[in-house]
């Protein structure tokens, strides 16, 4: 995401640091700053936001709070809780909401009497930094607020939307059947019933644009346009993503719903944008009508928790109390410290007499209605222990407590026996999808999942100390606290359960709403710790194992067969899986020539002998020997393989033929494994299953000791052809091949690759006359024959000048 | 007598890995390249319809309601562990995986990854900077040192990126090509196994804690040796393979 600098300076009450030293410290501690570069007279930061930060950060003003927090810069004071504009609610504009589970929020505001003009010079140039067009004052304002809030928004002309006596609706419904919508760059799109529109409300109902992604063409603001609407609304993430992969549309609204902003940010933006658009767009007659806003289903803040033993376990940093408290305070978040079990009972004692509610929500029914196990999740959460919402789970999650050791604020599980009218689906939003609705569970549903409580559990309550229960019932019509032993509800007693964080300290914090990513204690732990620094983090040794690890089989005889290979002169490849023909086929390759996964590795090895054997020389090699040990895929499943092949160089002077090699190469294997093989042989390519290989050989104990790894300095293959001379050289015969050989590499240069010997004889008592292959190559150009036949005479002239005779 | 062949230079760096990380204990765990949607993403808390998978560019195998991929990482063997293993755990995981991106000097669709997995009563980052920097001190054979930055995948919480100092320069960063100047090298991902992927392991997150790191065996084999080109790898080219 691009940032500009200026930009965000215009959220600081004083000077902040360069960029650099900017894009070093979110690199340290936030997010990676891929690059920054001059723009003008202003610097672009890019910055890699991640998903976990898409939810607030997609915006200079979640970067510049970022940056606030890392440089101890303060924010302006009107940035830090944005200042509503003081509006009535309007007269003759309404929003409605079909669907609040996709569409948690819908906030819109009426300006009358703007006037369209061009941009002023500041935003023209803030949105030109982001590489974004200026369009007119009032669509450009709406896009800057996007940029620096996160908020998406979009501007409709009042007159083009139909009327009833003044008055005005707008809905957020989801598509009819192959309705259709035409966009602002008149392209149109026909949508399905699962994708959200904004329609027109008052007459026909007509769809004016795709929510959340796109505004339509319908009422586009334009230089006619006096009074405008802007819709500042919030929308189900998985919605806007698979509409938008759907119609193949990907826009900046569309990325920022996809990620999931918070509800919160709607109205904010509203008031921002509006003082905006007045200062901009307005005249003297320009007015804020009013606002509408629906957020049916408004829900509390998050509280999560965590105790320093927790932060230090993780971390494996020594950081203290203190430091922690320091961390919470420069970030701003309400915390406080608890003693678990105490606030427990504080908080329950005054929830005695709460309505009972089947399926009451943590966030939006508590703390004025509960079902059994709401309460209890509902108590711990309050002193930051993220106790889980199903009884069955509170189980699982929690440890056995003997009776005589049981405490206050120890949880108190039964199963009632009662077959409860329950039925249908519940929504599980930490599996992301449906369960049946069950009476009583006997496997934890969210918690583990699947994992069994013999007996079944149904009811769940907090103990309270001296034998007494605070738990809520149905049959009492909500929260009551009673004897355990009288209790109908415990009858069918499951135990006392307890979990140790109940008896530590704990930090509780209450989460801002724009921090999606900030839901479980791991969370604020990566918080805690990323702001003090990882620098921190020592380096600390493990424990030593008591028990050897286990020797991987296949490895373990994959090494072995590869020594085997190698000693017999065979090196290994590794060729690609994707193939032109196969048995199975991809969804979505990458070349048309690559639709198929391999069911065989002789294709590969193959292509690479036919490959190879045209550098024989090059290599220096007499012959081409490869191996591989890799997966194939036939349509009866995934297999791995082993394939070894040969090649000789035409006319070669080898005196087995292929074959005969291929079929030493698996004695050799048979032998030295003391198996038998199965391989089958083509074109003297060997290929056979691995597992009847490795079905014949025992387990180990002991782990393969690998060669020592090759410490080469690679060197890239030349592109250009190479020049093959031969050379022959008449010399006395106490003479060593080694010095010879350095000679003729001395004189022969850089271009000079390889010095082969491929023949010798005596002619007379005396002397030896020695045949070398030369292979020339430059790794800048094609050599020329003129080229080459120059090196030939300096090394000529070498040998003479040793006293040696060139033949 | 004829030469010795030559190993590919991909399998030394994997072998002398499960070396390394056998003397602290790691054992080596292998699972299938084609994989299930389940233990490739879902266990591993990245669920369809999420921005964060957009993170793997995956490879789908007909037919499209078999939900079968080529694995984008070996963490799925990970969770296949963990199902007949119960803690202690200490697995490495090399193997072979497959992106859907476009091939060029630096990208392939398919390459070698190692990844890591160590659950116990008492794991830290401290003792994560303890594993890799012994790694990589004696896989680069010189003094080594490693940093975290923050970062996110969906399978650990806290996340973070993992550079190590340049062993072309000893981190000076003076006039080097290796790491660009900076002196750091990025060469893995890491971070504390997340909650919910240990849940799907059966493992009680209560109990036990784990981390988790995972980086390509390409990459690490391009830093050492100087290779500027990932599809070396795959040629079959015996010019490359027979340098080392």
């Amino acid at each position: 995401m691009r940032v500009s600098y200026n930009w965000l300076k215009t959220y600081f009450e004083s000077e902040i640091p360069s960029p650099e030293k900017i894009g070093n410290l979110l690199t340290q501690h936030s997010f990676e700053v891929e690059s920054i570069t001059q723009f003008e007279e202003d610097f672009v930061l890019d910055i890699k936001v991640l998903p976990d930060r898409s939810h607030d950060c997609l915006s200079h003003f979640g970067i510049a709070k970022e940056v606030s927090l890392l440089t101890f810069v303060p924010i302006k004071k009107e940035f830090v809780n944005i200042v509503p504009i003081s509006a009535p609610e309007s007269n003759i504009l309404q929003v409605e909401i079909e669907d609040p589970k996709l569409c948690p929020r819908f906030t819109a505001v009426v300006i009358e009497n703007v006037e369209l003009r061009e941009s002023p010079g500041w935003l023209k140039g803030a949105l030109k930094s982001l590489g974004q067009k200026s369009i007119n004052n009032i669509v450009d304002a709406t896009n800057y607020i996007m940029y620096s809030l996160g908020q998406p928004l979009h501007a409709y002309d009042m007159a083009k939307l139909k009327d009833e006596s003044g008055n005005y609706l707008l809905r957020a419904r989801v598509a009819r059947k192959s309705e259709k919508v035409k966009t602002l760059d008149g392209k149109e799109y026909e949508m399905d019933e699962n994708m959200q529109v904004i329609s027109d409300g008052m007459t026909g109902d007509s769809a004016l644009g795709i929510a959340g992604i796109k505004g339509g063409e319908a009422t586009k603001i334009d230089k006619n346009t006096k009074s405008i609407i802007i819709e500042s609304a919030n929308f189900h993430p998985v919605n806007i993503r698979k509409t938008a992969t759907k119609l193949g549309l990907r826009t900046d609204a569309s990325i920022r719903f996809g990620n999931e902003i918070s509800p919160e940010l709607t109205l904010p933006a509203i008031f921002e944008a509006s003082r905006l658009v007045v200062k901009i767009a307005g005249t003297e007659k320009t007015a804020i009508e009013g606002i509408c806003d629906k957020y049916p289903r408004r829900t509390s803040l998050y509280k999560v928790g965590f105790s320093l033993s927790e932060v230090q376990s993780t971390l494996g940093i020594d950081i203290s109390q203190n430091e922690i408290q320091s961390i919470l305070n420069r970030r701003g978040y309400e915390w406080e410290e608890v003693f678990p079990r105490e606030k427990i009972m504080n908080t329950a004692e005054g929830l005695v007499g709460v309505p009972y509610k089947y399926g009451s929500s943590i966030l939006s029914d508590a703390p004025t209605s509960f079902d059994c196990s709401s309460l209890s999740s509902y108590l711990y959460i309050q002193s930051g222990i993220s106790l889980p919402r199903i009884s069955v789970d509170q189980y699982v999650f929690t440890d056995e407590v003997k009776e005589q050791d049981a405490r206050p604020g120890d949880l108190v599980f039964a199963n009632t026996g009662k077959v409860v009218n329950t039925s249908g689906l519940y929504y599980s939003k930490v599996l992301d999808k449906n369960i049946e609705e069950v009476p009583i569970r006997s496997k934890s549903v969210e918690f583990i999942p699947g994992t069994e409580v013999e007996g079944g559990i149904d009811h769940v309550g907090i103990y309270f100390g001296n034998g007494e229960v605070l738990h809520s019932t149905k049959d009492e019509g909500g929260v009551i606290k009673e004897n355990l032993l009288d209790s109908k509800n415990f009858k069918n007693f499951r135990g006392f359960r307890a979990i140790k964080s109940l008896d530590e300290k704990r930090f509780v914090v209450t989460i801002p709403p724009e921090r999606l990513d900030l839901r479980i204690k791991e969370d604020l732990i990566e918080e805690v710790g990323r702001i003090y620094g990882y620098e921190n983090i020592p380096t600390k040794k493990i424990k030593n194992n008591q028990i050897k690890p286990e020797v991987n089989k296949d490895e373990y005889y994959g090494n072995i067969i590869r020594g085997i290979l190698i000693s017999k002169g065979f090196s290994e490849i590794i060729s690609y899986t994707f193939v032109k023909k196969g048995e199975i086929e991809l969804i979505n390759p990458l070349a048309g020539d690559k639709k198929f996964l391999r069911n065989n590795l002789t294709d590969g090895i193959k292509e690479s002998l036919d490959f190879n054997i045209g550098n024989a020389l090059l290599l220096g090699l007499e012959q081409i020997k490869v191996f591989e040990i890799g997966n194939v895929f036939p349509k009866s499943g995934e297999v791995k393989h082993l394939a070894f092949g040969i090649k000789n160089p035409k006319g070669s002077k080898k005196e087995k033929s292929e074959d005969k090699d291929i079929e030493e190469t698996v004695n050799l294997l048979e032998k030295e494994l003391a198996i038998k093989t199965d391989f089958k042989i083509n074109n003297s390519i060997a290929e056979c299953d691995w597992s009847s290989i490795l079905a014949q050989l025992e387990d180990v104990e002991i782990a393969h000791i690998p060669k020592k790894l090759s410490q080469a300095r690679y060197k890239k293959p030349s592109t250009y052809p190479f020049v093959l001379r031969d050379i022959a050289i008449l010399h006395n015969k106490e003479l060593l091949k080694e010095k010879l050989t350095e000679v003729i590499k001395d004189a022969g240069g850089d271009t000079l690759k390889i010095v082969k010997l491929f023949d010798e004889f005596s002619p007379d008592k005396e002397n030896i006359s020695s045949a070398f292959h030369l292979v020339f190559v430059s790794d800048t150009k094609t050599l020329t024959d003129d080229e080459v036949n120059e090196t030939m005479a300096l090394i000529e002239e070498q040998i003479r000048n040793n006293g040696w005779k060139v033949r | 007598m004829s030469e010795e062949g030559h190993i590919h230079p991909i399998s030394q760096i994997i072998s002398n890995t499960e070396a390394i990380f056998r003397e602290m204990g790691f054992a080596v765990a292998s699972g299938p390249e084609m994989e299930t949607e389940y233990y490739n993403f879902d266990a591993l808390n990245i669920p369809t319809h999420h921005p964060a998978r957009d993170m793997w560019d995956t490879f789908w195998i007909k037919p499209e309601n078999a939900r079968k991929l080529l694995r984008t990482h070996t963490s799925p063997v990970q969770v296949r562990y963990a199902e007949t293993h119960k803690p202690p755990i200490r697995i490495i995981v090399p193997g072979k995986t497959f992106r859907h991106e476009a091939t060029d000097a630096t990208h392939e669709a398919q390459f070698f990854q190692l990844e890591g997995l160590m659950i116990e009563e008492d794991v830290t980052l401290a003792n994560l900077k303890f594993v890799l920097t012994n790694y990589f001190e004696k896989l680069f054979d010189t003094q080594t040192n490693i940093r975290f930055r923050p970062s996110f995948f969906p399978f650990v919480e806290p996340g973070v990126e993992i550079d190590m100092s340049c062993f072309k320069c000893d981190g000076s960063g003076k006039d080097c090509n290796t790491c660009r100047g900076t002196g750091w090298i990025e060469i893995m991902g890491a971070g504390m196994v997340h909650p919910k992927v240990l849940q799907a392991m059966k493992i009680d997150p209560n109990k036990y804690k784990g981390f988790a790191f995972g980086g390509g065996v390409d990459r690490i084999a391009m830093i050492k040796y100087g290779i500027d080109d990932i599809r070396s790898f795959y040629s079959g080219d015996l010019r490359v393979i027979n340098q080392f």
